[in-house]
């Protein structure tokens, strides 16, 4: 389990992770999601042991993880730009880190490459961006650590290479128990693989719950009222994220369950009614919004 | 199969991958270092076994070249250390290089080790492979040169000597480097602080001793300049002593007592590299525990540094521009206003190089106006070492050590003319003074120092004017202190010093042993024993000149060693003029050696021997065979004996007049004093008139076929008067 307690970390005046507390758990996904700058990648790298922050505490396993090789171990980090010793090929980094990390096993590495069509023995700097990609996540997941860090991961993989990696990851964590930590932007990607979600913006947690329990705290209606005062006596209570009109169409974001909120709308007789199925990229926009970050608003004006 | 189960051939294997992926330079370093020392020593000794055929040299002089050949590449005079130093700097930039890079550093740092094992991974492979290769490179040329013929104990020992040497430059310059590399963020300024440390304290200590020439009269360009903490110019001023050292003496490569004679001379700046290498290797883990992996990407890290970087530079570049901007305007303009103008130099040059590091720091041309309290600073810094040196604060135009406090002290002026080439070495005598010279009558020579200092800033005033008084004897001065310091100065003596502290220093035995050679020239002596037949002594005097093969060199430096013994003192040397010179040289097949002695009337030991030989001519000149004088009158119409030189109007043109008549010619050669005998002491200023130049042209040879020019002065009121209207 990673424990991160009120960590603190500013580059000069900025403030890249400002008091983040979170709890990751063993065994499952959990996915780091938030705007540009928030602080996901300054978060892996403190958990990866590169960066060491200012205030707060980091704990793997409950052991201290900076500068601790025996905690290190545990854990793999894949860049958003991974580095590739000069003119390597996919075989030397796996002679490298079959060094570096007692588990690694190169067989399957080899046999991994083989089924994903990587050459082993093609200089790394030759392959195509995504290749890189998929050579820095096998060198990962044959690493045989407990924790894989993922920043940006999935971004320039195909479908099917997306799909496949996803697949390792599930047999993974259920052979060995792996748990990938996983930043990304792209939210689509981690709805479909993540147990649980870190939300961040400037530095902050905004929200850190199980995916599933925050689709079922959150809803998202389309309605019709026949007058103002039935919208006023609908909403009353109800804590709205989001709401626009078209016409007479209110489309409205809130907390809450369904059931309360079914029973709320019935209090103003609205003449059509119906609750939306909410992604997970609309639950980050609706909690970004509230904290005052809507880029819409700055291309509108 | 799992790193667990690793075999052991496996792990080197792969760790030579690692090496050759992360440390590429060893290559080409491993290539460069196999050229320079394996093709080096066999293209070295090839030619040395040549060229001894081509020159039927002996077998033994030969086999003394190879010996040598071998030393000049793989020993102590090798220039190999240039590629050392590269490749220690290359290895340090690719070792740490990582720090430079966000990406690197998350591979790097997310490995299971800590950044301590890191840095002491990096220090291994570096030392290891460069050790490997140089170690590699060495054992075959040394395997080529025994095979060759090339290579004794003594060339042996000196190859390994140079091996410990060449680690510690290694050790040196990779620390430097890496020290570079923790206090910066990119590759560029990382090179430039590199740079910045390997010349500051050079530059510095020459700006110093610049500053010293130009605002100091009394500054003598003597002695070592002693600069510390650069290991560039330590290598190169050890090179330098052992190419003096190998010009000085003939069995370099044969002898282990001249092998620890270069190792005492290199010595210290050897260990001058190690001191810089250990504080910079103490610096560079310092540092390393305060870096962090944010640093990458910024132009200087540490706040602090980047202030002493930016403040050091600006006062570097303020000092050497004023520097610079003297040294091309100081020999045309000189004065108040001219120091006024370098000051200002000085300082716009500190404001200027304090932007450009700012925008080279910034990296934006926008921020050169930053930074205006480290510019402050060190224009403050520069005013102040200007005015220390202007003002002379420190007291340097009249230091004067304490009496109890020196050992010894010396007067560093020597004869001329005295030279010898015996095999490789080569001496001029020179040093003499500097090495035999011990006065010890300290209370005296302050006595003269003093005086001598208050002069000199008079006379280097006029020069600076263009005046060019004649102020005194000028001369370089000595203090060997009981600290083992020595201080040199140059003074002038006035010519009105007092006549008792003139004569307690130079009639002393100490000021005799220092100034005249005869009394350390053992080498002149065997080298003229050896070379008999060659030797050609000549006795030139007024009367004309006579020459002999037989006189030897010892038996001159003996007779001559009597009468200055028995007759030098400061009152004879001031009041007499030489009244002939002997010149002695011998020209032999493997050297040469030259000199000159002066002749006085008093120096009864040499006249004998010279009479001995047949070669002593009368000092008298005979009338006969001068076939004209010319006079030269540089005042026409004044009488500088009774006019005050000063108040005469310079341009006046010079009247000339050529006497052929015998009876002026007797009038006048009766009046004058011959000037061809430079000597020391002579005190012209009093004894001969300056107004007049007087060339007597005499025949010379045996048939008086050719004429020689004389060069003469009159004595002091003794100016014929027919020679002020002749010459109107």
């Amino acid at each position: 389990m990673i424990e991160l307690l009120e960590l603190y970390k500013s580059f000069d005046d900025i403030k890249a992770v400002n008091h983040v507390s979170l709890n990751i758990r063993d065994g499952e996904v959990f996915g780091l999601v938030g705007t540009n700058g928030a602080g996901k990648s300054t978060i892996l790298r403190i958990i990866a042991g590169v960066i060491k922050p200012d205030k707060g505490i980091v704990c793997v396993d409950n052991r201290p993880v900076y500068d601790n090789p025996e905690v290190k171990k545990d854990i793999f980090y894949i860049s958003d730009d991974q580095y590739f010793l000069p003119n390597s090929t996919p075989e030397e980094m796996a002679n490298y880190y079959e060094e570096i990390y007692d588990k690694f096993d190169k067989l399957r590495f080899f046999k991994l490459c083989n089924g994903f069509g990587l050459d082993t023995k093609r200089k790394i700097s030759t392959f195509s961006k995504g290749m890189k990609k998929q050579v820095s996540i096998l060198l990962g997941i044959c690493a045989g650590t407990k924790f894989l860090l993922c920043d940006e991961t999935f971004d320039g993989l195909d479908p099917v290479v997306r799909q496949g990696v996803k697949s390792l990851f599930a047999a993974e964590m259920s052979d060995r128990g792996l748990t990938p930590i996983i930043a990304s932007h792209n939210l689509r990607e981690l709805e479909d693989i993540c147990d649980h979600i870190g939300l961040l913006h400037q530095g902050g947690v905004i929200l850190s719950e199980d995916l599933s329990d925050m689709k079922l705290k959150m809803q998202k209606v389309q309605c019709v009222f026949t007058n103002d005062s039935d919208e006023e006596s609908a909403l009353e209570g109800l804590n709205v994220l989001i709401h626009e009109k078209r016409g007479r169409l209110h489309t409205i974001t809130m907390r809450g369950d369904r059931e309360e909120v079914e029973s709320a709308f019935k209090r103003g007789n609205p003449i059509f009614f119906e609750v939306l199925p909410l992604s997970l990229e609309e639950i980050f926009i609706s909690e970004t919004e509230v904290v005052g970050y809507d880029i819409r608003k700055f291309i509108l004006e | 199969m799992t790193s667990a189960s690793l075999s052991l051939s496996n792990r080197i294997s792969n760790h030579k991958k690692y090496i050759t992926r992360t440390l590429w330079s060893s290559i080409l370093g491993f290539v460069l270092m196999a050229v320079y020392y394996v093709f080096g020593t066999i293209v070295m000794v090839s030619r040395s076994i040549n060229f001894g055929r081509i020159h039927h040299q002996a077998a033994a002089v030969t086999q003394h070249e190879k010996y040598l050949a071998v030393t000049r590449v793989l020993g102590l005079e090798q220039v190999g250390w240039v590629l050392v130093a590269g490749i220690a700097i290359a290895f340090a930039f690719q070792g740490f290089s990582y720090l430079f890079n966000n990406s690197m550093i998350d591979f790097y740092l997310s490995q299971p080790t800590t950044r301590r094992e890191r840095i002491r991974k990096n220090y291994l492979n570096a030392i290891s492979t460069f050790v490997m290769m140089y170690l590699s490179v060495n054992v075959i040329a040394l395997i080529i040169a025994a095979c060759m013929g090339a290579v004794n104990s003594v060339v042996l020992l000196s190859v390994l000597i140079e091996f410990v040497r060449v680690l510690v430059l290694f050790f040196a310059f990779y620390n430097i480097t890496i020290l570079a590399i923790m206090l910066t963020g990119n590759m560029f300024i990382a090179m430039l602080v590199l740079a910045f440390f390997l010349a500051i304290s050079l530059v510095f200590g020459l700006e110093i001793t610049s500053f010293k020439e130009v605002f100091f009269a009394t500054y003598s360009a003597r002695g070592e300049a002693g600069f510390f903490g650069s290991p560039l110019y330590d290598r190169i001023s050890a090179y330098g002593f052992l190419m003096g050292l190998r010009y000085n003496i003939s069995d370099y490569s044969n002898s282990f007592v001249t092998l620890e004679e270069s190792i005492c001379g290199i010595i210290r700046y050897d260990l001058d590299t190690l001191f810089v290498g250990i504080i910079a290797f103490v610096f560079v883990l310092v540092f390393s525990k305060f870096r962090r992996a944010e640093h990458a990407g910024k132009a200087i890290v540490y706040r602090p540094f980047r202030w002493v970087l930016k403040i050091v530079s600006c006062i570097l570049i303020g000092l050497g521009c004023g520097y610079i901007f003297y040294s091309m305007n100081g020999y045309i303009w000189n004065g108040s206003r001219f120091y006024i103008m370098m000051f200002v130099v000085m300082v716009l040059a500190t404001i200027i190089s304090g932007c450009i590091i700012e925008g080279i720091l910034e990296g934006n041309i926008r921020s050169i106006l930053n930074g205006k309290a480290q510019t402050i600073m060190a224009l403050a810094v520069v005013s102040l070492i200007f005015v220390i040196f202007r003002g002379d604060l420190i007291g340097y135009d009249s230091y004067i050590p304490d009496a109890s406090k020196v050992e010894s002290c010396a007067l560093l002026s020597t004869g001329y003319n005295y030279r010898l080439l015996r095999g490789n070495k080569y001496s001029d005598f020179e040093n003499n003074p500097e090495l035999y010279m011990e006065i010890t009558d300290v209370e005296n020579f302050n006595k003269l120092v003093k005086e001598g200092l208050k002069n000199q800033k008079v006379w280097k005033k006029s020069q600076n004017d263009g005046t060019y008084i004649d102020c005194g004897w000028n001369e370089d001065i000595l203090y060997r202190l009981k600290n083992g310091k020595v201080v040199y100065r140059s003074i002038c003596i006035p010519y009105n010093m007092d006549t008792k502290v003139l004569s307690a220093i130079i009639d002393s035995p100490e000021y005799r042993e220092g100034y005249f050679e005869v009394f350390h020239d053992d080498e002149m002596r065997e080298y003229d024993l050896e070379n008999a037949k060659t030797r050609n002594v000549q006795y030139i005097s007024f009367a004309g000149n006579e020459t002999t093969k037989e006189l030897s060199y010892a038996e001159i430096s003996d007779a001559y060693m009597k009468d200055v013994e028995n007759n030098f003192t400061f009152e004879m040397a001031s009041t007499n003029r030489p009244i002939g010179q002997i010149e002695f040289d011998n020209y032999g097949d493997e050297g040469y050696c030259e000199c000159t002695l002066n002749v006085y009337d008093c120096y009864t030991n040499t006249i004998e021997l010279l009479k001995k030989y047949g070669i002593y001519t009368d000092s008298e000149i005979n009338l006969d065979i001068i076939e004209s004088i010319e006079i030269t009158n540089y005042y026409p119409g004044h009488d500088i004996e009774k006019e005050d030189v000063d108040s005469i109007e310079e341009n006046t043109e010079y009247g000339y007049f050529t006497y052929t008549e015998k009876d002026q010619i007797r009038d006048i050669i009766e009046n004058v004093v011959c000037n061809d005998f430079y000597s020391r002491w002579y005190r012209s200023y009093e004894l001969t008139n300056n107004q007049f130049s007087v060339i007597a042209n005499v025949r010379n040879g045996k048939n008086g076929t050719s004429t020689v020019a004389r060069y003469y002065s009159f004595e002091m009121g003794k100016v014929p008067s027919f020679v002020y209207s002749d010459t109107q």
